[in-house]
């Protein structure tokens, strides 16, 4: 009886190893489908996006030099004539 | 804006429109107006509040050049300017025997957030746009001009052609492309118990700036940048021929007494001797 009792116990020991496995296995597959999936999708769908997002704003160094223009200085020469504008403290 | 507005160069009808753009900027920037667009963003300091484009689009060229500048030219000195006394249009305001306020430092510029539409300026704080509005206004009424001609606000002016400008404190110059401004200490002046204040405020004090200039023309590519640069290089002190030096843009300074001295890059392209 009770050698009937421990080899049904090893039974199911040995079952449930085996189903421990299968699952660790399955889910190492559904991981390593979805990677692979996701890495020929990124490199062969349009509108997947190959290397990394970059911002749309215009780069700091454009920005600094549009920036420097707003301040740019004006082109003045020697009067030739009598002055028909003036510019006065405002 | 306060001051008298001169065009050259355009008919009826150009003449009409800038006469309306200047009434429109005036109507939503001026400080001095309760429905302005500019007095309502100054009473919900410290709230988010949603601007129109022009607004932001003006506001956001202001900060630009605040950065620019180095924040010499900060359009955070609004509460500075009220606490000095500048509270009316400057043909109203008179002598008055009350004492100013204590005075009131800027914020500064960064720290007004600016998001498309959407502005919150710092609680207790004020702006004031007056200097970057006017001379953009006549950097755009320069532009309906149909031929060569220029456009001038209170002495900054925006050219189409060579235009000759009298200086200040004597002489004449070409202004050829861009514009030429002057900024100054004699114009914009009022008393508080007998003490003078004028409107170019130092932002870090919050004090009407102390320097040897009483006034400082620059040319510039645009009226903006001529007016801003002679903003900047009055607020800069003795130090304001080299900081316009060092951007390539022509400084003409008469200093308290009447003496006329001019940087490096006015002096190469006018000729006249530069000061050391």
């Amino acid at each position: 009886m009770d050698s009937e009792r421990s080899s049904g116990a090893a039974r199911m020991a040995s079952a449930r190893r085996r189903a421990h496995r299968a699952k660790v296995a399955l889910t190492a597959a559904g991981l390593g489908c979805f990677a692979l999936g996701m890495t020929l999708v990124q490199g062969n769908v349009s509108g997947h996006t190959r290397r990394q997002a970059r911002p749309l704003a215009a780069p700091k160094r454009f920005q600094k030099a549009v920036r420097r223009d707003a301040l740019d200085g004006g082109l003045l020469a020697p009067a030739q004539a009598p002055p028909g504008a003036t510019t006065s403290v405002s | 804006m306060g001051c008298e507005i001169v065009v050259a160069g355009a008919g009826d009808r150009t003449a009409a429109a800038i006469r309306r753009l200047f009434a429109a900027r005036e109507a939503t920037f001026s400080r001095f107006r309760p429905d302005s667009e500019l007095s309502a963003v100054n009473t919900a300091a410290g709230r988010p509040t949603v601007v129109s484009a022009g607004f932001a689009r003006m506001l956001e060229r202001s900060l630009a050049l605040a950065a620019e500048t180095d924040g010499l030219v900060d359009p955070t000195v609004g509460a500075a300017l009220v606490a000095l006394g500048y509270t009316r249009d400057l043909s109203e305001l008179g002598d008055d025997p009350a004492p100013a306020g204590a005075p009131r430092p800027a914020p500064g510029w960064r720290r007004v957030e600016l998001c498309g539409r959407l502005l919150r300026i710092p609680a207790g704080s004020a702006l004031d746009l007056n200097g970057v509005v006017k001379s953009a206004t006549v950097d755009d009424a320069a532009a309906l001009l149909d031929g060569d001609g220029f456009v001038s606000a209170g002495g900054d002016l925006a050219v189409r052609g060579p235009t000759v400008v009298a200086l200040p404190g004597g002489g004449a110059v070409s202004a050829v492309r861009g514009g030429i401004a002057t900024s100054g200490s004699t114009k914009r002046r009022w008393r508080r118990a007998g003490e003078t204040h004028h409107h170019l405020v130092d932002p870090a004090t919050g004090r009407s700036a102390e320097t040897p200039w009483e006034a400082v023309t620059a040319s510039g590519a645009t009226c903006v940048a001529a007016d801003v640069a002679a903003r900047a290089a009055f607020l800069a002190g003795a130090g304001g021929p080299a900081w316009l030096d060092r951007r390539g843009i022509p400084g003409r300074f008469v200093a308290a007494g009447g003496t006329v001295t001019v940087n490096r890059s006015w002096a190469a392209m006018v000729g006249e001797p530069a000061c050391t």
